[in-house]
C-alpha cells in the first residue's frame, strides 16, 4: 500500500478526479456537422459524404448497415436490457469540423477545459508519446513526438488511415481493416462498421519498440449521441507498442450508446498491449468488440478495467494464429447499483504451442451485477496448447450479484486447460483488524477491495493504477452498511 | 396427460442446447416398449406402480421438471411406466428399479418418484440397460428427501451403443437431509442428462458424482443445476469424463444461490480426461450468485494422462497398455470407490474391458 501512496504523491494533481465533480459536468458544444437522429441509408451516406470517402468505403458501410438490420439482438444469451436501446433516438455522427490540431495551443479553450476536468493536463503531453484526444467523434488534438515520427510510427485517425494520400500507408491499413473482426461478427460490430468515425489507426514498423504508451482519451458530450470509434493497431515483425484508452463521460438524462471496434494485429514476434479504463456515466450502453490476432511468437495482451456504464458487454479476444503465440486478458470490473458489467475473454487457439491466460476479478456493490463470460477453444490436431483461466468475484452487499459463464472446448489429447472461479465476500477478520487500528469502516472496506485487485492493478502503468485506486475509493463511498 | 409428438426438434441458438450435436429426434420411428420395467425393495420400503398409484401419486409423477430444454419429451407416448418408492419414517432399506427393454426399436418412457421420510435411510438403484437394438429411453426421476432423511441414489446407464438415453433427475433436499447421487454412464450412443438439485432446507448436504466413459462416436451431454434456496446448506458436484476415439462430452453446470441463502457452501468441478486426438470435451461451468456471504467455487480441467505417471510405470516394467489402464482406473476410482463393493467391482471390470 505504501508504494502506491508514494506514487500518488509524486503524481499529485496530474490525474486528480475530484469526487464531488466526477461525472457531473458537461460543456455546451456547437457542432458543425450533425447527421441527425436515427439510422437509415441516408445517415450512412451523410457520414461517408462528410468524410469525402471513396465509393468502396461507402458501399462497405452500406453493406454493414444491412447486416446490422438483419441480425437479431443477442438476447438469447445476453441481458434483456439491450432492448432498452432505441436506435431511432440516437445520433450517429457529430463533428466540430475543426481540423486535427498539431499544437496544444491551437486546441479550442472549451475543449481544453473539459480535458482539464477529465484530468488530462497540458504538462502531461511531455511524457506521453502521443495524444489523440477524441472529442466526440473527431480527433480534436493530436500530437506525436518527433522521435516516433522518425522511427516511422504512423498514428492517424481512422478515416485518415484508410484514405491517406500516401498509397503505402493506405495499403498498410486497408490490408487489415475489418479482417480481425469481420462486419458480421455480431450486431454491434456491424453497427460500428456502418457508422464508424474517429478512433486511432497505428502502424509500428518492424523492430521498432515504442517506449512510452500511446494514449487516447474518449468522451461523449452530447445527449443521445453514440460514439462509434474504430481502432486498428498493427505491430510489424518484432515491434512493440502499448496503447492506453481511458474514457469518462458527463451525466445525461437519456441512455446513450457506445459501440467501438478495436482490431489488433501482432505480426511475427510483435507485442501489443492494449489498456482500457472505462468509466462511462451510468446511462451509457457500452457494447464493444475487441479482438487481436497474434502470429508466430507474437503476444497480445488486453488489460481491461470497467468501472462505469449502465451495461457493458465486452469480451476482448485473441486469435492465436502462429506457433508459440501468446494471448492474455487481465480484467477488473466494478458494478455498482444499476450497473451490469458483462465482461470476459475469448481465446481461440489456432496453432501449436500457443498459450493463453485469463484473469478476471469483479466486484459487485449494492445491487450491481458483474458477469464473466468466456470462450476458450482448442480445435483438433493442435499440440501443446495451454490455457489458464481464473475468475474471482467479490460481493460487497447482501443483494449484490455475480455470474460466471465460461465455455471451454478442447479437442485432442495434446492440450490442456484449467479453469477456476470463486465467489467470496470481504473478509471480516481483515476489516476487524483494520478497525482495531483506528481505520474507519469505509476506508477499511476500500483498502480490502484494493487489496483484492492489487495483483492485477500492479500490471497497469503507474498513472492508471493511481487513477484506478481513486476510482475504487470513489465507488466504495457509501456502500457500507 | 401424455401427448404424441412426431418429432422433437432441438431449438436452434438456444443456450440450453449449446454444443449439442443432436438436431432432432424422430419419435415416430419407435414403438412403445412392453413389459420393460421391474423393481424390488427390501422389507419396510414400499414400492407402488400401476393401479396401486393414487391420483395424487400420478400427479406427483407427472409434475413438470425444471425446464432444461427437454421438457417437451417428458410426456410423450400413450402411456408411461410409473413407480413410486417410499421409505417411511425411521426405516432404512434399499430399492432397485430396472428399465430393461428386450425388444428393438422401442421407446421406454418411465417416471419414478422416491420419497424419503424424516429419519429414513434409502439406497435407491436405477438401472437402464437393454437386450434389444436401437431403443430410446426417456426417464424422469424425482427424489424427495425430507427432514433428516438420507438418500443414496445410483443411476447405472449401461444401454447398448445404438441406444439413446434421456434422463431427467430432480432432487429436493429439506433440512438436514443428506443426498448422495452417483451416475455411471457406460453405454448409449447418445446420452442427455438434466440434473437439478434443489436445496430447500438448512444444513442439507447434497453430493453429486458422475463418471462417464465416452468412446466411439458417443455424445454424452450433461446439464446440472444446483439451486440453493435455504441458508447454511452444502452442495458438492464432481463430474468426470473419460473420452476416447471420436467421443464428445458436454458438461454444463450452474450453481444458483438465491438471495438470502447466506452461508451457502457450493462446489462444482468438471474434469475431462482425453485419450485420443479426435475426442472433444466441452465444459460450461457456471455460477449465478445473489447472496454475498457464501463460499462458491467451480473448476474445470481438460487434459491427457500425465506423461510423468506413465513414465514412472513404464520404468517399472509395466507395458504401455497396462500402464494406461491403471491410470484410467485410478482416475475413475474417485467416483467408483464410493459405491457398494459389488457394484464398484462390476464397474471396474467394465472399464478394464475398454
Amino acid at each position: 500500500m505504501t508504494k502506491i501512496e508514494e506514487q500518488s504523491n509524486f503524481e499529485a494533481g496530474s490525474f486528480e478526479i475530484k469526487p464531488d465533480e466526477a461525472g457531473n459536468f458537461s460543456y455546451k458544444t456547437d457542432y458543425a456537422f450533425d447527421a441527425g437522429v436515427g439510422l437509415t441509408e441516408d445517415t450512412v451516406r451523410y457520414i461517408s459524404n462528410v468524410k469525402k470517402e471513396d465509393e468502396w468505403l461507402l458501399n462497405w458501410r452500406l453493406k454493414a448497415l444491412k447486416v446490422f438490420e438483419e441480425k437479431a439482438m443477442p438476447t438469447n444469451w445476453a441481458s434483456e436490457d439491450l432492448n432498452a436501446i432505441d436506435f431511432k433516438k440516437i445520433r450517429y455522427y457529430l463533428a466540430q469540423g475543426a481540423g486535427t490540431k498539431r499544437n496544444w495551443d491551437d486546441v479550442p479553450d472549451d475543449i481544453k477545459k473539459t480535458f482539464e476536468r477529465l484530468g488530462v493536463p497540458e504538462k502531461e503531453r511531455k511524457f506521453l508519446a502521443g495524444v489523440e484526444a477524441q472529442f466526440d467523434s473527431e480527433a480534436a488534438y493530436s500530437n506525436m513526438q518527433e522521435s516516433l515520427k522518425k522511427q516511422g510510427v504512423i498514428f492517424v485517425g481512422s478515416n485518415e488511415g484508410l484514405m491517406h494520400h500516401d498509397e503505402r500507408i493506405r495499403k498498410i491499413f486497408r490490408e487489415w481493416f475489418g479482417k480481425v473482426i469481420p462486419t458480421g461478427d455480431n450486431k454491434f460490430s456491424a453497427l460500428n462498421s456502418a457508422v464508424f468515425s474517429g478512433g486511432s489507426f497505428i502502424y509500428v514498423p518492424p523492430g521498432v519498440k515504442v517506449a512510452a504508451p500511446l494514449q487516447a482519451y474518449f468522451r461523449i458530450n452530447a445527449e443521445n449521441f453514440g460514439q462509434f470509434e474504430r481502432t486498428l493497431i498493427i505491430a510489424d515483425e518484432g515491434a512493440e507498442v502499448t496503447y492506453m484508452e481511458g474514457c469518462t463521460a458527463p451525466k445525461f438524462e437519456t441512455a446513450t450508446l457506445h459501440s467501438a471496434v478495436v482490431e489488433l494485429v501482432a505480426l511475427k514476434g510483435a507485442k501489443i498491449q492494449y489498456i482500457t479504463v472505462q468509466n462511462w456515466s451510468s446511462n451509457v450502453f457500452n457494447l464493444v468488440t475487441k479482438r487481436g490476432i497474434a502470429m508466430e511468437n507474437a503476444e497480445v495482451k488486453w488489460i481491461d478495467c470497467n468501472i462505469g456504464s449502465r451495461l457493458t458487454m465486452k469480451y476482448p479476444g485473441v486469435v492465436l494464429k502462429g506457433r508459440k503465440a501468446r494471448g492474455e486478458v487481465l480484467s477488473i470490473a466494478l458494478a455498482h447499483d444499476g450497473q451490469h458489467q458483462d465482461t470476459g475473454a475469448k481465446m481461440i487457439h489456432a496453432a501449436d504451442e500457443t498459450t493463453s491466460n485469463i484473469i478476471s476479478k469483479s466486484i459487485s456493490i449494492g445491487k450491481g451485477r458483474a458477469t464473466y463470460r468466456g470462450i476458450v477453444h482448442i480445435p483438433k490436431g493442435l499440440k501443446n496448447c495451454k490455457n489458464n483461466t481464473e475468475c474471482d468475484a467479490l460481493l460487497i452487499n447482501t443483494n449484490s450479484r455475480t455470474d460466471t459463464y465460461p465455455a471451454i472446448t478442447v479437442r485432442g489429447d495434446q492440450c490442456s486447460t484449467q479453469h477456476e472461479a470463486s465467489v467470496s465476500k470481504i473478509n471480516e477478520e481483515q476489516i476487524f483488524y483494520m478497525r482495531q487500528r483506528g481505520i474507519p469502516e469505509a476506508e477499511a472496506m476500500s483498502l480490502a477491495v484494493n487489496g483484492f485487485v492489487n495483483d492485477l492493478v500492479r500490471q497497469f502503468p503507474m498513472e492508471y493504477s493511481v487513477e484506478l485506486k481513486r476510482l475504487i475509493d470513489l465507488e466504495m463511498e457509501g456502500s457500507v452498511g | 396427460m401424455t401427448t404424441t409428438l412426431e418429432k422433437f426438434i432441438v431449438p436452434a441458438k438456444n443456450e440450453k442446447w449449446r454444443f449439442s450435436g443432436i438436431k432432432e429426434l424422430d419419435l415416430s420411428a419407435y414403438k412403445e416398449a412392453e413389459d420393460a420395467n421391474s423393481f424390488k425393495a427390501s422389507v419396510g420400503v414400499e414400492i407402488m406402480s400401476g393401479k396401486q398409484l393414487t391420483a395424487a401419486d400420478r400427479a406427483e409423477l407427472l409434475k413438470p421438471f425444471v425446464d432444461f430444454g427437454s421438457r417437451a419429451l417428458e410426456h410423450q407416448g400413450a402411456h408411461a411406466y410409473g413407480v413410486k418408492v417410499r421409505a417411511p419414517q425411521n426405516i432404512s432399506g434399499e430399492a432397485h428399479l430396472y428399465a430393461a427393454v428386450l425388444d428393438s426399436q422401442t421407446f421406454f418412457h418411465g417416471h419414478a418418484f422416491a420419497e424419503v421420510h424424516p429419519q429414513a435411510n434409502l439406497s435407491l438403484y436405477e438401472n437402464i440397460s437393454s437386450q434389444g437394438k436401437g431403443n430410446l429411453y426417456i426417464t424422469t426421476t424425482r427424489l424427495k428427501v425430507m427432514r433428516d432423511g438420507v438418500l443414496n441414489y445410483v443411476l447405472v446407464q449401461d444401454a447398448p451403443m445404438d441406444a439413446k438415453s434421456f434422463n431427467l433427475i430432480e432432487i429436493e433436499a429439506h433440512a438436514n437431509a443428506q443426498v448422495n447421487l452417483t451416475i455411471l454412464n457406460l453405454g448409449a450412443g447418445y446420452v442427455r442428462q438434466e440434473i437439478t438439485a434443489m436445496i430447500k432446507g438448512e444444513n442439507a448436504n447434497v453430493q453429486l458424482r458422475s463418471l462417464s466413459l465416452a468412446t466411439g462416436n458417443q455424445e454424452i451431454d450433461q446439464r446440472t443445476l444446483q439451486i440453493h434456496e435455504a441458508p447454511n446448506a452444502k452442495s458438492d458436484l464432481l463430474f468426470k469424463n473419460i473420452l476416447d476415439e471420436k467421443a464428445r462430452t458436454i458438461f454444463s453446470g450452474l450453481i444458483r444461490v438465491a438471495p438470502g441463502a447466506q452461508k451457502t457452501d457450493a462446489y462444482q468441478k468438471n474434469r475431462n480426461l482425453i485419450l485420443s486426438e479426435d475426442a472433444q470435451a466441452n465444459s460450461l461451468p457456471g455460477l449465478e450468485i445473489e447472496a454475498n456471504d457464501v463460499r462458491c467455487t467451480h473448476g474445470a480441467t481438460s487434459g491427457r494422462l500425465s506423461d510423468e505417471e506413465l513414465f514412472y510405470l513404464r520404468a517399472r516394467g509395466v507395458d504401455k497398455r497396462s500402464a494406461k489402464r491403471m491410470l484410467v482406473g485410478g482416475y475413475a476410482e474417485e467416483i467408483i470407490g464410493a459405491l457398494p463393493e459389488e457394484l464398484a467391482n462390476w464397474a471396474r471390470e467394465k472399464l478394464q474391458a475398454v
